[in-house]
């Protein structure tokens, strides 16, 4: 094995500096251009969606058939800045405990409800109702009121420090849903999309295809596309051979070799959009061995993470010693988390002096697996024997959820705060608590982050929560994952945002 | 013979019910071991153990699983099926949506299939021992020992991303356009095709073979009639019977066939909304699913008990 030589690194470097390069020329060329009205834009999807009501939006698809129907509050730039969009303007507390949005004037929903402080009140008081189990009621758990102080203004009061809640706002619980169309539809609402988005739901054949046309009073100005379809395609090659074939115009979350091929046939656009979370290993620290920290040590030295993702990846992920992807702030700043070496992780485990036995849960999902079996023989190279535990991916989140693992192999597609990357897995009170961890240090530092909106000074107490997690190694980070998107060349003004979904409206096609 | 074919009638129905039953509760017990459950599914990663046992008591879950099972069949037999826990929609709405889709992949792999092995059949008959004979073997061997996705995603690349003649996926219904809707059916229906025409042929082969040698073929020759008179006229109708029962019973097969073609090629049929179900734990639209499968099975072999009767007078006479 050759772990990483300064040369190959450098190389590396050299190479994602490129990428960047190339992305930005990408989009600055075509902002150049003038966008050209008209066109279908087909999106394919790894599945058929449950609904199209944020109440059940889970997954990337989801996100991707909201932001195409619906507005979020505010939104992220490229940067991972927030900025407005349906609130025009945006205030919050220095300590964090209530927030004003006013909304922007003369927006509508395309049913022609006018979208003002009373739709927006009445939105999340439905995502809060808890019959109606809406799957990120927990993100809005610190709500103590929403009140409208005006037609456009509304204020929320947090029941504690809250720096995190803004960038609620600009994910599934943002996206305003046209009250009128609620009452109308009842349960089917599901099936009757009303935003204020750049497209106007038109049809969803189950299964197939869902129809979005041009929202043509759109509040930001002319929307360029005709109409997005967002097609649910399950099968990887089929989605890859169709975009090849001129039968999509997008496919989302490419996997690594389809990647590595567009790259170098130079034929269709990549768009690497960055990534918010990572891959890791999760520790149940209640468990025999692993509660010792010398074996999460060794454990850690053990794994050679370049290599992992040369084996798994092609080398196309960037490894993480942090629990916040490249579209956070606090994005691989840390010190002190153990590195390669195997020498080291046989030193700890002799120190140790049990012979170590793991239980090693992982997703059966072809590539998880691979990766789980690459883990193993580095374990094994150092003493350490694990059984691989395979589960669908219903059963891992159900293992997770109870604790019965020691070890396994997870990941967390990230929130737009570094708060969402941490707090509710971290905190000894957290909600995901998986591993058990429960440090009073922590708990003061994840509180003190939600307890100033201070850009500065969140960063460092993140860089404290980064340096603390690779003392304490709850978690064994694996990777970053990047959204990464291939698309036709026809396709213009695609962003990269690193949540990788993509915003519609700024969507055109040349001819 | 009338009450000859009353009483195999009877029998045939209560045979019907029999596997049904047997079908059902197969299904609804072994869904039932498999580890984790809906509630996990749809409420995913961030809820706590107290939100899923709530939405457990809301399904039902947590009843026994005989209540269960008694529940929705009384509730199956009065024509409800429930709702789907994932999309809360109507399972007898989602299944009269996606079966057309499937019944029409399954005719049309029948019709290519048919119209490519019946005249390879008999040519390979009438030459049979000769080299076409061999190479159509060889080539019916081939294709039975390629699985059905690689056929697949062979002829997507070669007949879509090269040729560019057909989609590579999605599916246009009806209201497109008779034209539009072949089209999109066209590429999956011949990877199912590929897999029924060789088994037709070589059926067809056998049989058609053994006819030849009857003397009234003898005499049919021996009355100076042309070839193409005694092999379509003569020698094709007795030859089908084995023929006409395994299209049949495919008829069924396929449908649980078709749950890796409509995934390959993103197809809304009843077989993709099956593996769907099945990753989500939704499991009154497995049942429903199940239901539509078996009694279709029973049914198509029922209806070939009774096509033999036409195709072959001799089975009605003895019958």
């Amino acid at each position: 094995m050759n772990p990483s030589s300064p040369l190959s690194s450098a190389l590396r470097w050299l190479s994602s500096v490129c990428v960047v390069a190339a992305i930005a020329l990408a989009s600055s060329t075509a902002m150049a251009q003038n966008p050209m009205r008209g066109g279908s834009l087909s999106i394919g999807l790894e599945n058929d969606l449950p609904g199209l009501d944020p109440l059940v939006f889970a997954s990337f698809n989801e996100k991707q058939a909201g932001f195409t129907v619906y507005d979020t509050l505010l939104d992220i730039d490229e940067k991972g800045k927030l900025v407005p969009k349906l609130a025009e303007k945006f205030e919050s507390a220095p300590d964090a405990t209530w927030f004003k949005l006013t909304l922007r004037s003369g927006v509508k929903f395309h049913d022609d409800t006018p979208c003002d402080a009373a739709a927006v009140v009445a939105h999340f008081n439905r995502l809060m109702d808890p019959k109606l189990r809406y799957r990120w009621a927990a993100d809005l758990a610190g709500i103590a009121k929403i009140e409208a102080t005006g037609p456009l203004e509304l204020m929320f009061t947090m029941k504690t420090p809250s720096a995190q809640f803004p960038a609620v706002l600009a994910d599934v619980s943002g996206m305003v849903v046209s009250p009128t169309a609620v009452k109308k539809y009842g349960e089917n609402y599901l099936a009757n999309p009303v935003g204020t988005g750049p497209f106007v739901f038109k049809e969803w054949r189950r299964g197939s295809h869902i129809v979005f046309t041009r929202n043509s009073n759109y509040w930001k100005g002319p929307v360029h596309l005709d109409e997005v379809v967002l097609r649910a395609m399950p099968d990887t090659e089929t989605r890859m051979a169709s975009l090849k074939a001129g039968d999509l115009d997008i496919v989302m979350n490419a996997p690594s070799k389809d990647v590595i091929e567009a790259r170098s046939a130079k034929k269709l656009t990549v768009l690497d959009a960055g990534s918010l979370g990572s891959t890791f290993i999760q520790i149940n620290l209640s468990q025999p061995d692993v509660s010792d920290l010398r074996v999460r040590q060794a454990l850690a030295h053990a794994i050679d993470r370049d290599t992992l993702n040369k084996v798994v990846n092609k080398g196309l992920l960037k490894v993480a010693s942090t629990p916040f992807g490249s579209g956070l702030a606090p994005h691989e700043q840390v010190e002190g988390y153990p590195k390669f070496d195997q020498a080291k992780a046989k030193q700890l485990l002799a120190q140790y002096g049990k012979p170590v036995k793991l239980k090693f849960s992982s997703s059966n999902a072809p590539l998880s697996l691979l990766g789980a079996q690459a883990i193993q023989q580095m374990w094994k190279k150092v003493g350490v024997e694990s059984e691989i535990v395979p589960y669908d991916s219903v059963q891992l989140v159900r293992t997770a959820g109870l604790r019965e693992f020691q070890v396994m192999g997870y990941r967390w597609q990230g929130g737009v705060d570094p708060d969402r990357n941490v707090y509710i897995f971290f905190h000894s009170k957290g909600t995901s608590n998986r591993t058990g961890y429960s440090n009073p240090e922590m708990d003061k530092l994840l509180d003190a982050g939600r307890a100033t909106t201070d850009p500065a000074q969140r960063l460092g107490i993140y860089r404290q929560v980064n340096n603390l997690l690779a003392r304490d190694l709850p978690y064994l980070f694996l990777a970053y994952f990047n959204n990464v998107s291939l698309a036709n060349p026809a396709v213009k003004g695609l962003a990269p945002i690193a949540d990788g979904i993509i915003r519609p409206a700024e969507v055109w096609k040349a001819r | 013979m009338n009450s000859a074919f009353l009483r195999r009638l009877q029998v045939q129905v209560l045979t019907l019910l029999v596997i049904l039953l047997a079908a059902t509760a197969l299904t609804f017990f072994i869904t039932n071991v498999l580890p984790g459950d809906a509630a996990v599914a749809i409420l995913g990663d961030s809820a706590t153990p107290a939100d899923i046992a709530s939405l457990r008591t809301e399904l039902g879950l947590d009843r026994n699983i005989v209540v269960r099972y008694v529940d929705w069949l009384g509730h199956a037999l009065r024509g409800d099926l429930g709702k789907s826990y994932r999309t809360r929609e109507q399972i007898s709405t989602m299944i009269g949506d996606r079966l057309p889709v499937t019944l029409e992949l399954i005719v049309l792999t029948q019709l290519i299939a048919l119209a490519f092995a019946v005249p390879a059949g008999i040519l390979a008959a009438y030459r049979s021992r000769t080299k076409v004979d061999s190479a159509l073997a060889t080539v019916s061997i081939g294709l039975l020992s390629t699985p059905a996705f690689v056929k697949g995603i062979l002829l997507i690349y070669l007949m879509s991303v090269l040729l560019g003649w057909f989609p590579a996926s999605g599916f246009k219904s009806l209201s497109d356009g008779l034209g539009a809707n072949l089209h999109s059916l066209a590429l999956p229906a011949m990877t199912l095709a590929l897999a029924e025409f060789p088994v037709y042929m070589r059926l067809l082969r056998a049989d058609m073979i053994s006819t030849l040698q009857q003397d009234y073929i003898l005499v049919a020759r021996a009355k100076g009639l042309s070839v193409r008179e005694i092999l379509l006229g003569h020698a094709l109708r007795p030859s089908s019977l084995s023929l006409v029962t395994v299209v049949g019973i495919n008829l069924g097969r396929l449908v649980g066939g078709a749950v890796v073609i409509e995934t390959l090629f993103a197809l809304p049929g009843i077989g993709q909304l099956l593996v769907n179900a099945v990753y989500q734990h939704d499991q009154f639209v497995i049942q429903g699913v199940v239901l539509v499968i078996a009694t279709g099975f029973v049914l198509i072999n029922l209806l070939v008990d009774l096509m033999y009767a036409v195709i072959d007078p001799r089975v009605r006479i003895s019958g």
